[in-house]
C-alpha cells in the first residue's frame, strides 16, 4: 500500500470502483427470463433460479516487508476455465488490503457479493505492459504513489492481501484470477506465481426447480420485476443495480443441459438480446437488441425447438451473476 | 447540524382532532391532484382548491396514520400546492389535503399514490440499530456521484445527480429551507476551474449554480444566505507555484469576496506542509460561528485547525502540528491529516484520519484552555471493528453527549449514545463512500 501519508484523494477514484471484483462470477452473467401475459409479465421469486457460489483462492506465503516478484505466467484460464493468454489478456494487477477479514471470510464475501466498503482499507495497482508477465510489488501504485514495502507489506493478523488479475483496467471488473499473498515471518520466498483461475470458482445453479414464466408468443412483453426480492443466491435485490435484461435462446438444448454448463451460459446461446436499463423495475422486451446483429427482438417464434431464458443483470455488482435467471414458457399463448 | 423542527405539529394535531367525521365538508379541499416529481421520484407534488381563501397543509405517510405533514401555508388562497418530502422509493403513500379555517381543520378525502424507483446506481445501504432519528444530507461518491438525503431507516428519500465530471463533497440544506446546496469540485489532483456551488430545490423544480473556480472540500452558509467556501489559491513560493487556500464569500447578489488567505497567517518558508506537491495547506474543513464571527478551518497538510477572525483575518489560535499556537497536554494523542471537526464551547472533536497506530482512524476530543494555551485530550473513539477513513470523515457531538460519526471513506456512518455505545450504524457496499454530511430533524423549514 502507499505510505499512509501519501494516500491522497486520488485514491478515492479507485476505492470507489473496487465495486469489487465484479468479474469474479461474471462467468455466469448473461442469461434471461421473463413471464407472459396480456398485461405486464410479473416476475416473482418463484420464477428465479437458485445458485450457490464459492471461491477457493490460493495463498502464497512470502517474506514480509520485502519486495516481491509477482508473475502471472501461469494464468492460462479464468474462473470459467476459458482460455487466457497471460501476456495479452491480463491488463491490470491490483492488490487489495482487507481489514478484519480472514482469507475464508474474504472468499465468502466475494462469492456472495457482501463485501462492505468498510472492509477495504487499501488499493494499489499495476497496469501491465504486455511485454512481460511479471512485475515487482514495488511497482504497484495508486496514481503514481508507490507502495512503501517495508512499512505497508507487513505480517499482520488483522489484514489480508489479495492480488487480482484482470482483463481491462476498470477496477473491480474483469477479474480472471486471484491469489492471496501473505507476509509471514521466517519465510524467505519473494516470488509469487499467480494461480490460474480455473478451479477457484465453484458455481452451481438450479434451473429446473423454478416456476417457468409464461410469455405470449406475439407480445406484448412488458416485464415487471417489482416482486423479486432475492437474487439467485438468496441475497436481497438492489433494484437500482439492475442495468440490463437479457434474453437467450438455446436451440436444441434442454434446461438441464444449460444448467450443467452454467459457466458457458452466454457461449452456449444460439442468440442473445439485451435491453439496456436506466433504472426502474420494468422493461419492454420488444426493445431488446440482438448481440452481434443489432436486430430488434422479433418474438419467441422459432422453427427449431429450444429453451428461452431471461435474466436480470447487474454489470457493476460485486457478484455479477444474474440477479434473476428464469426459463420462459413460450407456449403460453396469450397473457 | 441544521436543526429543524416541525413546529406546527401540535397545533395542527389539535385542529385535525377537532374536525371529526360527518357529512361532506363544504370547506374541505377539492380537486386534489398528486403526481410524482419528474426529477425526483421520491417527491410528490399535491395541489388542491378551496371554495374560500384559506391556508392548508397535507397529511401524508406510508400508512393510513399519515404521520407526516407539510407546513401550514402562510398566505390564504383558493389554489394550493405542497410537496411531500421524506418519502421512500416505490412506496404507496397515503395523503390528504387539509384546509384550515381559523381553528378548524377541514380534511379532504384520503388518497394514495406510489412513489417512483430510485435511479440506476444508487447504493444499497445496510442499517443496524434504530438509535438515530432524522435525516442525513450527504453526498455519495464512488459507484455513483450524487447528493442524497437518507432517513433514519437508512433509506434514500431524496437524491440529485448530474453529469459533470466533478465530485460532490459537502451537501447541506439551505437556510431558507427550500433547497439543498452542494459543492461540485475536484480535490483529486488539479482543482477544477469549472467548480460550482449548486442549489437544487427540494421539490425538484429548479436547479441553479454559482461558478466558483478552484473550489475545495467544504462550504458553509450564513444566516443571510451568504455562502463561504474554501477555495484553492496558487501563489509563487521561491519560484514555484504552490497551492494554498483561501475563504471566499459569495453574497446573495453573487458578489464574491476573498475574506481570508492562508498567507494571512502562514508562511510557506516557516510553516511546513507534509505534502506540498499535493497542496501546501490543503484546507479541507470549514465551520462558521456567527456568535463570535469566526471561521474554523482545518488544514490537512498542516495537520492543524485554526480559528480565524472574520473581520481582522487573524488566526486567533492554531491547534495541531504546523503553526500550532496551542500545546497538547502531556499524554494527549495528536491528530494527523484530520478532516472535519466540531468546536463546542471550549471543546473540539476531530476526525483523526491517520494519527492512530495501524490502519485505523479515530475521533479525538480535546478540552482547550486558551489562557494556558493547552489542549487536553478528554475522549477518543475507534469504531468496532475499526475502520480506516483515509479521506474525509466528520464527527458531530450532540447536546445530550451522543455523537454522530461519518467515517466517509469507509462507507460507514455511526451514532453513539452518550455512553459511547453504538446505537445505529449504516454501511455501504464496497465501491461507495460518503462525503461530508449535515443532519436535519426534518426536511421542512422551521419558522
Amino acid at each position: 500500500m502507499p505510505q499512509r501519508r501519501d494516500i491522497d484523494y486520488t485514491m478515492m477514484r479507485i476505492l470507489f470502483a473496487i465495486a469489487p471484483l465484479a468479474g469474479v462470477l461474471s462467468t455466469v452473467a448473461g442469461c434471461g427470463g421473463s413471464d407472459g401475459g396480456g398485461g405486464p409479465i410479473v416476475l416473482g421469486d418463484e420464477n428465479n433460479y437458485a445458485a450457490m457460489g464459492s471461491l477457493a483462492i490460493p495463498t502464497v506465503e512470502t517474506a514480509p516487508a520485502t519486495d516481491l516478484d509477482i508473475c502471472w505466467t501461469n494464468v492460462i484460464n479464468d474462473f470459467q476455465c476459458h482460455p487466457v493468454a497471460p501476456m495479452a489478456d491480463v491488463d491490470n494487477m491490483a492488490l487489495l488490503r482487507l481489514l478484519h477479514l480472514t482469507e475464508p471470510q474474504v472468499e465468502d464475501r466475494l462469492a456472495t457479493g457482501e463485501l462492505a466498503q468498510a472492509d477495504v482499507n487499501g488499493y494499489i495497482e499495476y497496469r501491465t505492459n504486455h511485454t512481460s508477465t511479471c512485475a515487482k510489488l514495488s511497482q504497484l501504485s495508486f496514481f503514481g504513489t508507490v507502495i512503501d514495502v517495508a512499512s505497508e507489506y507487513t505480517e499482520t493478523i488483522d489484514q489480508t492481501y489479495l492480488l487480482v488479475f484482470a482483463k481491462g483496467t476498470r477496477p473491480g471488473v474483469g477479474a480472471r484470477t486471484m491469489t492471496f499473498i501473505k507476509p509471514t515471518a521466517g519465510v524467505t520466498n519473494t516470488r509469487v506465481e499467480a494461480a490460474t483461475g480455473c478451479g477457484q470458482l465453484t458455481f452451481t445453479a438450479d434451473l429446473t426447480s423454478l416456476t417457468k414464466v409464461k410469455v405470449p408468443a406475439a407480445g406484448p412483453w412488458l416485464i415487471d420485476w417489482r416482486n423479486i426480492t432475492r437474487d439467485g443466491q438468496g441475497n436481497a435485490v438492489v433494484p437500482t443495480a439492475i442495468d440490463s435484461v437479457l434474453i437467450g435462446f438455446y436451440e436444441g438444448m434442454t434446461v438441464e443441459q444449460i444448467q450443467s454448463d452454467i459457466f458457458d451460459l452466454e457461449l452456449n446461446a444460439t442468440a442473445l438480446w439485451d435491453v439496456a436499463l436506466s433504472g426502474g423495475r420494468t422493461a419492454d422486451l420488444a426493445t431488446a437488441v440482438e448481440r452481434g446483429t443489432g436486430a430488434k427482438f422479433s418474438g419467441f417464434t422459432r422453427s427449431a425447438p429450444g429453451v428461452w431464458m431471461l435474466g436480470l443483470l447487474c454489470s457493476t455488482c460485486q457478484n455479477p451473476a444474474p440477479v434473476l435467471l428464469t426459463v420462459l414458457d413460450t407456449n403460453a399463448g396469450g397473457g | 447540524m441544521i436543526a429543524r423542527r416541525i413546529w406546527w405539529l401540535p397545533a395542527i394535531a389539535l385542529l385535525a382532532a377537532a374536525c371529526g367525521g360527518g357529512s361532506p365538508d363544504a370547506d374541505a379541499p377539492t380537486n386534489v391532484t398528486a403526481e410524482v416529481s419528474a426529477t425526483i421520484s421520491t417527491v410528490v407534488h399535491v395541489t388542491w382548491k378551496t371554495s374560500e381563501a384559506s391556508v392548508g397543509y397535507v397529511e401524508f405517510g406510508p400508512t393510513q396514520a399519515m404521520t407526516m405533514r407539510t407546513p401550514v401555508e402562510t398566505t390564504p388562497a383558493t389554489e394550493h400546492a405542497a410537496s411531500l418530502l421524506g418519502l421512500t422509493a416505490d412506496t404507496v403513500i397515503y395523503y390528504r389535503a387539509v384546509a384550515v379555517d381559523g381553528t378548524t381543520a377541514h380534511p379532504g378525502a384520503t388518497a394514495t399514490i406510489r412513489t417512483g424507483d430510485l435511479p440506476l446506481g444508487m447504493p444499497a445501504l445496510t442499517r443496524v440499530g434504530d438509535g438515530h432519528q432524522g435525516f442525513t444530507i450527504v453526498p455519495v461518491l464512488g459507484g455513483t456521484t450524487a447528493v442524497t438525503i437518507i432517513n433514519a431507516d437508512g433509506k434514500i428519500v431524496w437524491y440529485h445527480t448530474d453529469d459533470r465530471d466533478l465530485d460532490f463533497y459537502r451537501a447541506r440544506l439551505s437556510v431558507d429551507g427550500k433547497n439543498l446546496i452542494y459543492n461540485a469540485a475536484n480535490i483529486s489532483g488539479a482543482p477544477s476551474a469549472a467548480s460550482e456551488l449548486v442549489r437544487v430545490a427540494l421539490d425538484g423544480t429548479s436547479t441553479s449554480s454559482v461558478p466558483v473556480p478552484l473550489l475545495a472540500h467544504d462550504f458553509v452558509e450564513h444566516a443571510d444566505g451568504t455562502l463561504a467556501a474554501i477555495v484553492f489559491e496558487y501563489r509563487d513560493f521561491q519560484g514555484t507555484q504552490i497551492l494554498g487556500d483561501k475563504i471566499v464569500e459569495i453574497a446573495p447578489d453573487g458578489t464574491q469576496t476573498t475574506v481570508w488567505s492562508a498567507w494571512d497567517c502562514f508562511d510557506p518558508a516557516v510553516h511546513k506542509s507534509d505534502d506540498i506537491a499535493q497542496g501546501w495547506t490543503f484546507a479541507n474543513a470549514l465551520d462558521y460561528d456567527a456568535t463570535d464571527d469566526v471561521y474554523y478551518l482545518g488544514m490537512r497538510n498542516f495537520s492543524s485547525i485554526t480559528r480565524i477572525n472574520r473581520k481582522t483575518r487573524a488566526c486567533e489560535w492554531v491547534l495541531g502540528l504546523s503553526g500550532s499556537t496551542l500545546t497538547f497536554a502531556a499524554g494527549a494523542a495528536r491528530f494527523l491529516h484530520q478532516h472535519q471537526f466540531q468546536v463546542r464551547g471550549n471543546r473540539i472533536v476531530v476526525m483523526d484520519n491517520d494519527g492512530s497506530p495501524g490502519n485505523e482512524s479515530r475521533v479525538l476530543e480535546y478540552e482547550l484552555d486558551l489562557a494556558a494555551k493547552t489542549a487536553t485530550q478528554v475522549w477518543s473513539y475507534v469504531s468496532t471493528p475499526s475502520v480506516y477513513t483515509f479521506v474525509l470523515g466528520e464527527p458531530i457531538r450532540f447536546d445530550d453527549g451522543g455523537t454522530f460519526i461519518n467515517w466517509s471513506a469507509a462507507g460507514q456512518m455511526e451514532r453513539l449514545d452518550p455512553t459511547g455505545k453504538t446505537v445505529w450504524k449504516l454501511n455501504t457496499g464496497a465501491g461507495f463512500v460518503f462525503g461530508f454530511h449535515t443532519l436535519a430533524d426534518g426536511l421542512y423549514p422551521s419558522r
